[in-house]
């Protein structure tokens, strides 16, 4: 199976704080990476990066065969980005909102988008301003997935969700990794991988720590193992 | 093209109040003061003071706000960034139309106001069609610098570094202000093209910054 993310040798370095250092990894095609590590460990900053928000101090980025610098603006098509930073308009309705965002991306699928809005309980007709952090994710969500991007890149947004709401997150993001997009979750909460993330990238100070024994047990331990072999490889680490 | 015409026609549904409120007060202006050049002055002002409503709401925030579109949404759209940015420039153009037509229609009386000196030019020149948009836009552009700026020094972790970067703001400002006067002492069309550089290299160095986040 080819990678449809290659990241080789990353550096990230800002205002002379190295933020990632020589990182590696890849990422398929239906597959679930979970990106994890501690406060400050440069989970947001690697997916700035492949977004092309930051420039890399060193380093190859291959989203789709193409470099995230050079602004394959195209290949946005199949990016959904769900950040914490993104912020939507306040004044205007979710459905306002929607039917804006739609207009942008060629394989928006309004059938799609119903059923996402009805699957994690918007109510269309509110104002964003209005919703709480959690309700404006669950709208990002929707409007995000009605494209079925290949690529999900998910940047630390089930801290505001609800356990109702992570739940679906999670089911509607397994559902799309076996449809064959490639989910790449930066996340500090480990409730809800198990079973669903198909690797691991565990981060400490911008470095990659050691993953393959982490994505192990993701396939042959079980919940508890998991979280606890996450904390001890960076509670270790920070010792 | 299609999302530009998107993006505006958001903007005007988005602001929509604003403009009823632009209708109502020119109109009321005219009725109480009539066409003299004190009802002139008035519109001059309040078409300047609509241009600057939607500068937060175009540019998209770095950081967090509840109210307005991030930053790292609009990089996000599948619109060549560099397109985007330029679609800033117009979308925020659109809102100066009001006073870019007042400038068009009775320019000897606007550019008096704005400047005494400015008003013995030849206004039957063709290059002041062309003068106008190209100030504004450099105005704009003044305004995204220091929005630019600002958001990066905020990020400074040492109230020294925050210091130096003001001073820098504000010496870039004040440096690009001398420049925009000097070139206006210029004969009106040598002014025109020189100041129409000056925008290309601020849209440039603008462009760059607004692209990273």
């Amino acid at each position: 199976m080819s990678a449809i993310i290659k990241v080789k040798n990353l550096s990230f370095v800002a205002n002379g704080r190295t933020i990632l250092s020589d990182i590696s990894f890849e990422a398929n095609a239906g597959k679930w990476l979970a990106v994890l590590g501690e406060n400050g460990s440069g989970k947001t900053s690697l997916l700035d990066q492949l977004m092309g928000f930051r420039k890399p101090s060193n380093g190859n980025i291959e989203v789709m065969g193409e470099d995230p610098q050079k602004d394959p603006y195209e290949l946005r098509q199949q990016v959904a980005y769900l950040s914490e930073k993104v912020d939507l308009p306040g004044d205007c309705s979710i459905k306002e909102f929607l039917r804006f965002n739609a207009h942008f991306y060629k394989k928006h699928d309004a059938e799609l988008e119903q059923n996402l809005i009805k699957a994690l309980g918007i109510g269309i007709n509110n104002r964003i301003g209005n919703l709480s952090a959690g309700e404006i994710r669950r709208v990002q969500i929707a409007a995000s997935l009605a494209y079925k991007p290949k690529i999900i890149l998910i940047d630390e947004i089930t801290a505001v969700l609800d356990i109702v709401g992570r739940r679906k997150l999670m089911r509607l993001l397994k559902q799309a990794a076996n449809e064959g997009a490639c989910i790449v979750f930066a996340t500090n909460i480990l409730e809800g991988l198990y079973g669903n993330a198909d690797d691991v990238l565990l981060l400490s100070s911008g470095k990659v720590l050691e993953s393959r024994s982490v994505s192990l047990t993701l396939h042959s331990g079980n919940d508890t193992e998991f979280c606890n072999l996450i904390s001890d490889c960076l509670e270790k680490d920070v010792a | 093209m299609k999302a530009l015409l998107h993006f505006i026609k958001w903007d005007i549904i988005s602001f929509k109040i604003y403009w009823i409120l632009l209708a109502t007060a020119s109109i009321s202006i005219v009725l109480f003061f009539g066409t003299s050049a004190d009802s002139a002055r008035m519109l001059l002002f309040l078409f300047f003071m609509f241009g600057i409503v939607p500068t937060h709401h175009i540019t998209g925030s770095k950081l967090r706000s509840q109210h307005v579109m991030s930053r790292s949404y609009l990089l996000s759209l599948p619109i060549k960034r560099q397109t985007l940015f330029f679609y800033i420039i117009i979308r925020k153009l659109v809102f100066y139309l009001p006073l870019i037509l007042l400038f068009y229609c009775l320019p000897k009386l606007a550019v008096s106001t704005i400047s005494p000196v400015f008003a013995k030019t030849d206004f039957t020149n063709l290059s002041f069609y062309f003068l106008v948009p190209v100030l504004i836009v450099l105005f704009i552009l003044l305004g995204l610098q220091n929005k630019l700026e600002t958001e990066k020094l905020s990020a400074h972790t040492t109230t020294d570094k925050r210091f130096f970067s003001w001073i820098v703001l504000f010496s870039r400002s004040g440096l690009l202000f001398l420049c925009v006067a000097l070139v206006l002492s210029f004969p009106q069309p040598l002014a025109s093209v020189s100041l129409a550089l000056i925008a290309s290299v601020q849209a440039y160095y603008c462009s760059r910054k607004w692209v990273t986040l």
